[in-house]
């Protein structure tokens, strides 16, 4: 590992922010002057006149699994001493639009690609960053705004998207094209957005809703019961099996058990000091098991999906209106993250928008009083927005969000039970 | 299929019956105003359109209950655009709507609609659906929300015979909100509509009907108070009778068409829950369906720039019907009833009003002026 490399010119490892750059031409760089880019992911055999000019540049140079480890999703090493752990398995995010063609229905809102409940997971399970180092699907060509999807859904839950070009873009881009540059600007500015706010990074998951979950049974997949549970925009706090401790349950209200077969026998006794304590647990039933998935899966195949549907629909009917740390409305394009500081001063509300246009006139509800929000978006100064008292704590409006928003609540009191 | 139901697939019947019922449905004067916004001048725009129709003194001291139109998921969305200039009723038109009802003395203004697969509060729907509801309540006092898709907040159910009989239910049970009014206002949109040509007053009716009954999540013998589903299975399909514990259809054994039994059922319904005055927002819309999940070309955002209003929901729909380009009495085959029968004939059949433009004042604006042509559906 290059960590100590990477100290050498001043930047630690888990604060690489990482592209792979599309040209081994020391010329291309100048590409980088004020980017926010400060790794490039270049092949081994990457020539000394380019890794020359990026050192001059101060820019990192790593090669995936040499400087940064590189595994297979479901072999990602969680306890890992490594700063940064990488995978090339990684759902493209977006809106799904695979549709029946058969249906004509007004059904509800579309399901969005994601990798933020294997991430989500993956930030409870592990010390190391994760990179996500997959690439634009063959042949495509990507707009400007899928790639800074691609970027939020990561940088949201305290991941890092190894920033790839599809061909058409990287020739643009290279070639200095107008309308590339301005993209390439977009992209540097969302980077930077999330870069300019590290303390952000160290708030921990919050609300009152908590899913206990273990490799075996799918906490590293795409699709599963944490990304069900996001598409109702409620906040969800996991809890690694194997990492469980009596105060995992501290401030949650309900916990969804998705293995409880698999809880050693202190493990069950947490719980069930947890369900004694008031909390309500709800367990998948017994003999009920998600089928362990195979060494290449990323995502739920059918199968696994039918299965969760049997305990989705509890699960589902348990939320039903609850504010279990937040409730948005107006979000039908959105995902979001409730974190909350080691203070438990400040709350962050992280907001991704999947659709190719701006989500504007959002509202949200947040479990507890709140003295101040501030709006941030890569795109404008941030912004204080008005709060007013609703019937379960406070709720705020925010005009629009284009592609990704952070707003942080600043609490009357430590926020204890919505934690 | 017996004879009726040939005839009546093949549009003679609706016509034939027309004929002999026309002379006895009532007709009311029809207003069309021309505006462009949604803006601070609305409320001015619609106060001018009811005047032509002789004003809102009939609220005064009244409760009004106002059906809005918000059908299919918030989350659907025509390219991405706000609701209310497409699928949904304006909340800019509401608010106005609520403000010239207590301007005229309306004791209370409650807006009910029977929300998409929830029975949530209605408030909520209107949040997710892109509403500042906050800023919606200050339009006028004594506003209430109501979502009527299960009991809500009453504690039973109202039954509401259709008058004319009923051509595919003879009475339907419904939230108490429309019962307990003095008046009901249908707020519509200026709309095609892929089961029955067009959807405006009375189509938008359909709504009240709650998904704890007639959705696709009903209770069989019991209403379910958590509906989760949409209504196609009962009243468009008619894959099943509605919970048992309400009036079943007349005939489980007529044509399960969604083109024959809708046009039926809408008219069904405004026999059972009359409306009292009917408004049409074509200021911004869609064409080529109600909502953008309908498959098909035609699908599209316009401007037609247009308010209507009548006391008689038949009339109105008719004279919009007109401005949207088609003959209200066409038949079916012909656009926009390509597939359905008309429920304008239909509803002129059973006495609700007339269908024949002839019969019909038209104040403001005149048809040929107003015209905006929308696609053949």
């Amino acid at each position: 590992m290059t960590a100590f490399a990477l100290l050498v010119l001043g930047v630690a490892a888990p604060d690489w922010v990482p592209v792979r750059w599309p040209s081994s031409d020391p010329k291309s760089l100048d590409l980088l002057e004020k980017a926010a880019i400060n790794c490039l992911v270049v092949p081994a055999e990457t020539n000394a006149a380019f890794r020359d000019a990026a050192q001059t540049r101060k820019l990192q140079l790593a090669v995936l699994g040499k400087d940064v480890p590189l595994f297979p999703r479901n072999k990602l090493p969680l306890d890992s001493k490594e700063p940064v752990i990488a995978t090339e398995q990684a759902v493209w995010p977006g809106i799904n639009t695979t549709d029946d063609e058969n249906k004509a229905m007004p059904s509800g809102a579309p399901w969005i690609d994601t990798n933020q409940g294997f991430l989500r997971f993956a930030r409870a399970a592990t010390r190391s960053t994760v990179w996500l180092a997959n690439q634009p699907p063959k042949g495509t060509i990507i707009p400007v705004e899928r790639y800074l999807q691609a970027i939020a859904d990561a940088a949201a839950v305290g991941a890092r998207w190894v920033v790839s070009f599809d061909d058409d873009f990287s020739k643009r881009l290279l070639a200095r094209e107008e309308k590339a540059l301005k993209d390439w600007q977009r992209i540097n500015d969302l980077l930077r957005f999330y870069e300019n706010h590290p303390e952000w990074r160290n708030f921990r998951p919050a609300g009152q809703l908590s899913v206990i979950q273990d490799v075996a049974s799918g906490g590293l997949l795409s699709g599963g019961v944490l990304d069900m549970i996001s598409t109702r925009h409620t906040p969800v706090r996991p809890i690694p099996g194997s990492k469980m401790a009596q105060d995992s349950f501290q401030g949650a209200t309900i916990a969804v058990n998705v293995d409880p077969g698999s809880l050693s026998t202190d493990q069950k006794a947490m719980v069930t000091r947890f369900t004694r304590g008031g909390g309500t647990i709800l367990q998948a039933p017994p003999g009920w098991k998600m089928p362990e998935p195979r060494p290449d899966q990323v995502t739920l195949d059918k199968t696994d999906v039918e299965k969760l549907d049997q305990i989705w629909k509890e699960v589902n009917g348990m939320i039903g209106r609850r504010n279990l740390g937040a409730r948005l409305f107006n979000v039908s394009s959105m995902l979001s993250d409730l974190t909350v500081s080691a203070d438990e001063q400040q709350m962050a509300l992280y907001l991704i928008n999947y659709a190719s246009y701006a989500a504007e006139d959002i509202t949200a509800h947040l479990l507890g009083k709140f003295s101040k929000a501030t709006l941030y978006t890569p795109e404008e100064p941030p912004k204080t927005l008005h709060l007013f008292e609703v019937e379960d704590g406070t709720g705020a409006e925010i005009p629009k969000i284009s592609v990704a928003g952070t707003i942080v609540f600043e609490t009357i009191k430590p926020i204890g039970a919505a934690r | 299929m017996n004879r009726r139901h040939f005839f009546a697939i093949s549009g003679i019947a609706p016509f034939a019956f027309s004929a002999m019922a026309a002379k006895e449905a009532p007709t009311a004067p029809v207003a069309i105003a021309k505006y462009q916004l949604y803006d601070e001048g609305l409320t001015s725009a619609m106060s001018d359109l009811f005047d032509k129709i002789g004003g809102l003194g009939f609220v005064k001291n009244k409760t009004v209950t106002v059906k809005v139109n918000l059908t299919g998921s918030p989350a659907l969305r025509l390219q991405g655009k706000a609701l209310g200039v497409t699928h949904y009723t304006h909340p800019k038109t509401i608010g106005a709507m609520a403000y010239l009802m207590h301007r005229a003395g309306a004791k209370r203004v409650r807006f009910v609609e029977s929300a998409w697969a929830t029975s949530g509060p209605l408030e909520e729907y209107m949040l997710d659906s892109g509403w500042n509801v906050r800023t919606l309540v200050t339009a006028a006092p004594n506003m209430e929300f109501e979502n009527t898709n299960a009991l809500g907040k009453g504690k039973k159910y109202s039954r509401l015979k259709v008058a004319h009989g009923g051509y595919i239910f003879p009475a339907f049970d419904l939230n108490h909100a429309y019962e307990d009014t003095d008046v009901l206002v249908s707020m519509a949109k200026l709309k095609n509509h892929a089961t029955c040509g067009v959807t405006l007053s009375m189509k938008n009716m359909f709504g009240i009907t709650p998904a704890s009954i007639y959705g696709d999540s009903a209770g069989v013998d019991e209403p379910n108070e958590n509906p989760t589903a949409g209504r196609g299975a009962i009243c468009h399909a008619g894959k099943r009778q509605p919970a048992s514990c309400s009036p079943g259809e007349l005939d489980p054994a007529s044509i399960r068409d969604p083109h024959y039994r809708m046009p039926r059922i809408l008219v069904d319904v405004v026999s059972a829950r009359p409306i009292d005055l009917a408004f049409i927002d074509g200021i911004e819309t869609m064409t080529g369906g109600e909502g953008p999940w309908i498959r098909g070309t035609g699908l599209a955002h316009v401007k037609p720039g247009l308010l209507l209003a009548g006391r008689n929901c038949v009339t109105t729909d008719t004279v919009s019907t007109a401005v949207m380009g088609y003959d209200p009495r066409a038949a079916r085959g012909v656009a926009p009833f390509t597939r359905c029968d008309n429920s304008l004939l239909l509803a002129e059949q059973a006495g609700i009003g007339t269908a024949d433009l002839n019969k019909i004042e038209v104040a403001g604006v005149p048809i040929k002026e107003a015209l905006y042509q929308f696609p053949n559906v």
